[in-house]
């Protein structure tokens, strides 16, 4: 179907002499890991369902599947962090392995900020976020876990690899008036109607 | 490899201007080859792709990442710059263009914009005595911006009186589609600033129209629309296929033959091994966009044309045009809900003419209508906010946040040049495009007023957290470096796009064109790519 590009096609070919490839290279093949959902995605975006949670399907040979204890108590907390519980587990494991290769004291500040938020009167997001400001590390650790369902990602910038587009949570908040791009949103014309309030916060 | 590769006409690239010469030739029952340096491009994997570039990107407008780039044919990427445009003098931000190599060419990532340029943009030098006329006027090029609005399938606004506009004969062949909550708005508070908000004709589907389906307002046109309800010139390359025309994707031309007469006999083309094959035609185009058509024509040189082939006139890849921009983004007082539709449905036009033009450009105002969302979760992450307060941020910025851009005209100047890097080369051993840029005092004396207007239009929208681009942004309408005129002295083209030197070679591309006008230029590459098919088929039955 597609020309897969091989950075270091040598053969006869002369060295470039500054075709800097071999990062976007990288990047390229990575994107072409993605689950191809060609078909299915056509027939998503013309019907207006979603395709499901889109993953990346990098690092799962190498890791192996988390304790069920450890990715509960990841989930649990990942519910408090972010406010919401309709999150999916499949991802939440795809996190919690990604912010342990990030930073390899992660289990160590989760089981830390998950005693911290034991201990709060009435627990909350907020709450545990006051309180955790007086141990940066902890404070890093919380707003990296609200980053990674929000975003997608857990890295930064453009060579981040993608765990969620569709289902991060950032785009859920204006998601009854905005379209999450490619998704269609409605039938034609959907956005002809007069848009809804500002302060109704659409459940999610 | 003895294959004969030969036809009745040779076609290098496979954007809109090739992929209409191509459809042209073919339903005239011609042969037709046609070279693209690219691989063929498939639109399902182009949107997984995107869905899985980093929200950074989106938030950031990448439209180049999710193409596949290949090394024998590289295309420019800014996330981060690959290097492979290399651009400098006091405007080098405002021309980093992008292009995309691959069957189909870069309208894959465009807006669709669809655009006529007015009456006096034809004949600037004669009305206003700046810049270069055409060698043609308005009234030359009207049928022909009316076929290429019927072969993309452009929707308008039939039945509005908008002031200037360029004169039709025909409607739209679709209407124009309804506006949002944003548009609506920002009509209504620009109105009194005495800015003229007017729907943009747009190359994509307000009802099902050329067996493609109707635009359901993804939003994502820019970089793909994911069903197709966007015009991409894909489609006619495929017409031209389903008609007999043959594409050779991964075909890099590099090199020209030519006889006696200064005639083409062939073009020489790598193959991703660099392996060269020839190709031998009739005719032959270069529709390989502003940027790879002068790069080609000055690396084509050869003993008979040792400054480029058909730059007797040294003017290859001088005169580069594009619209400089500015940007001006915040957050509007009342919320707007930017996103509605297509990416880009309105734009105030009531600066597109006027007497001022014999002093500084004319201007294109607009808001872009690209959602808010992936800018808003990446603003409200940013600020360190939790819970609640972060659903609310995030929510109050895709309601609120508005872009809002002044394009302006440019005029050809023979210093802004594009030559062949003398330092860079790509995995061909081919040398990458250099362009030298100054936009020049007509559009600096301009953007004072521009910048003026920007602030204006904030504080009617009530703005707040305004932030405007201090450098000029590019706008990808590469024009100019090919340059049209009557005078075989000073430019490489004649009105039809027939090269000056070589009477069987024509150049279909927006290097034609003379002036940069104020609006998006592709729909006048297109009139201009078919009436160089009219005059080669007139050609091909006197020969
Ligand atoms: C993000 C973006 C948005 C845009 N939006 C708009 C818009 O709304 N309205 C508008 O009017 N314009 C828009 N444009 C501009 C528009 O995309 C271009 O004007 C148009 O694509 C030019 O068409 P073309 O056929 O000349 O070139 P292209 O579409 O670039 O096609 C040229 C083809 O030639 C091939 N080629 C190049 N060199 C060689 C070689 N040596 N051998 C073989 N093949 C070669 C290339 O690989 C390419 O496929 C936009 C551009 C961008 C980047
Ligand atoms: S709004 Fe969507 S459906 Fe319409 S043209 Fe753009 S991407 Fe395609």
């Amino acid at each position: 179907m597609s020309i897969t590009p091989e950075a270091d096609t040598s053969g006869p070919l002369p060295e470039a002499e500054r075709w800097a490839s071999s990062a976007l290279t990288r990047r390229q093949i990575m994107l072409r890991s993605a689950v191809s959902a060609g078909a299915i995605a056509t027939a998503a975006l013309l019907t207006g369902l979603t395709s499901g949670t889109m993953l990346r399907a990098r690092n799962n040979a190498e890791s192996p599947p988390l304790a069920p204890d450890v990715r509960d108590r990841f989930m649990r907390f990942s519910h408090l962090a972010t406010g919401h519980t309709a999150l999916s587990p499949v991802l939440g494991e795809r996190y919690y392995q990604a912010l342990t290769g990030q930073d390899h004291q992660f289990p160590a500040k989760l089981n830390a900020l998950v005693d911290l938020a034991g201990r709060l009167p009435r627990p909350s997001v907020e709450a545990l976020e006051e309180i955790a400001r007086q141990q940066p590390a902890l404070h890093g650790a919380l707003m990296a876990v609200i980053r990674a369902w929000y975003s997608g990602v857990v890295a930064e910038g453009s060579q981040a690899t993608v765990y969620a587009y569709e289902a991060a949570l950032m785009y859920q908040p204006a998601r009854d008036q905005v379209v999450i791009p490619t998704f269609a949103h409605d039938g034609p014309n959907y956005w002809v109607k007069a848009p809804p309030p500002v302060s109704a916060m659409p459940a999610f | 490899m003895a294959e004969d590769l030969s036809a009745d006409v040779v076609i290098v690239g496979t954007g809109i201007c090739g992929s209409f010469v191509a459809h042209e030739m073919a339903k005239a029952g011609l042969s037709v080859i046609m070279l693209e340096a690219g691989p063929r491009i498939d639109r399902d994997e182009v949107v997984e792709n995107w869905r899985n570039m980093p929200p950074h990107n989106k938030s950031e407008y990448d439209y180049a990442t999710p193409y596949p780039l290949v090394p024998w044919a590289p295309h420019t990427n800014y996330f981060p710059d690959n290097g492979y445009l290399h651009v400098d003098g006091p405007d080098r931000t405002a021309y980093m263009q992008g292009i995309i190599k691959g069957v189909g060419g870069t309208t894959w990532h465009w807006a669709a914009s669809s655009w006529r340029y007015l009456v006096n943009d034809f004949q600037l030098k004669s009305t206003y005595g700046v810049g270069r006329d055409y060698a043609f006027t308005y009234d030359e090029i009207e049928p022909y911006y009316f076929k290429a609005e019927q072969e993309i399938g452009v929707c308008g606004p039939n039945g509005m009186d908008i002031v200037p506009s360029a004169p039709r004969k025909q409607p739209w062949p679709m209407d124009s589609m309804p506006y949002g909550p944003a548009d609506r708005r920002f009509t209504e508070l620009v109105k009194p600033l005495g800015f003229e908000n007017t729907p943009v004709p747009q190359g994509r589907n307000s009802r099902p129209y050329d067996n493609r389906p109707q635009c359901c307002g993804n939003n994502n046109c820019m970089p793909i629309c994911p069903i197709g309800a966007m015009y991409h010139a894909v489609y006619h390359a495929q017409k031209a296929e389903a008609l007999g025309a043959r594409i050779i994707p991964n075909a890099v031309a590099y090199a020209m033959e030519t006889d006696a007469q200064n005639n083409i006999t062939a073009i020489k083309y790598y193959d991703p091994d660099k392996q060269s094959f020839r190709v031998t035609g009739k005719t032959f185009v270069i529709a390989a966009n502003g940027i790879e058509t002068p790069k080609l024509l000055l690396l084509a040189a050869n003993d008979r044309n040792p400054r480029g082939i058909a730059n007797s006139s040294d003017q290859v890849g001088r005169n580069m045009m594009d619209h400089p921009g500015i940007g001006m983004s915040f957050q509007a007082a009342e919320p707007m809900w930017v996103g509605g539709g297509s990416v880009q449905m309105s734009s105030i036009t009531n600066h597109r003419d006027g007497p001022w033009r014999s002093e500084y450009s004319a201007i294109q105002i607009g808001m872009n209508n690209t959602a808010q969302n992936s800018r808003a979760g990446m603003k409200a992450l940013s600020m360190g906010l939790v819970g609640h307060k972060l659903d609310e941020e995030i929510r109050k910025r895709s309601a609120h946040g508005v872009d809002i851009y002044v394009n302006h005209e440019t005029l050809a100047h023979p210093d802004n040049r594009l030559t062949l890097s003398t330092q860079y080369k790509d995995k061909l051993g081919i040398p990458h495009p250099h362009v030298y840029y100054d936009v020049g005092e007509y559009v600096r004396t301009s953007a004072v007023k521009s910048r003026q207007h920007l602030m204006n239009i904030a504080k009617a929208l009530g703005g707040t957290e305004i932030s405007m681009s201090q450098n000029f942004t590019p706008n990808n309408h590469i024009t100019g470096g090919t340059i049209m005129g009557k005078d075989p002295r000073d430019s490489v083209v004649d009105g039809w796009c027939r090269t000056h030197d070589h009477r069987n070679l024509f150049l279909a591309t927006g290097g034609a064109m003379a002036a940069a006008g104020t609006v998006n230029s592709t729909l006048t590459m297109a009139a201009l790519a078919l009436r160089a098919s009219e005059e080669i088929l007139r050609d091909m039955k006197h020969a």
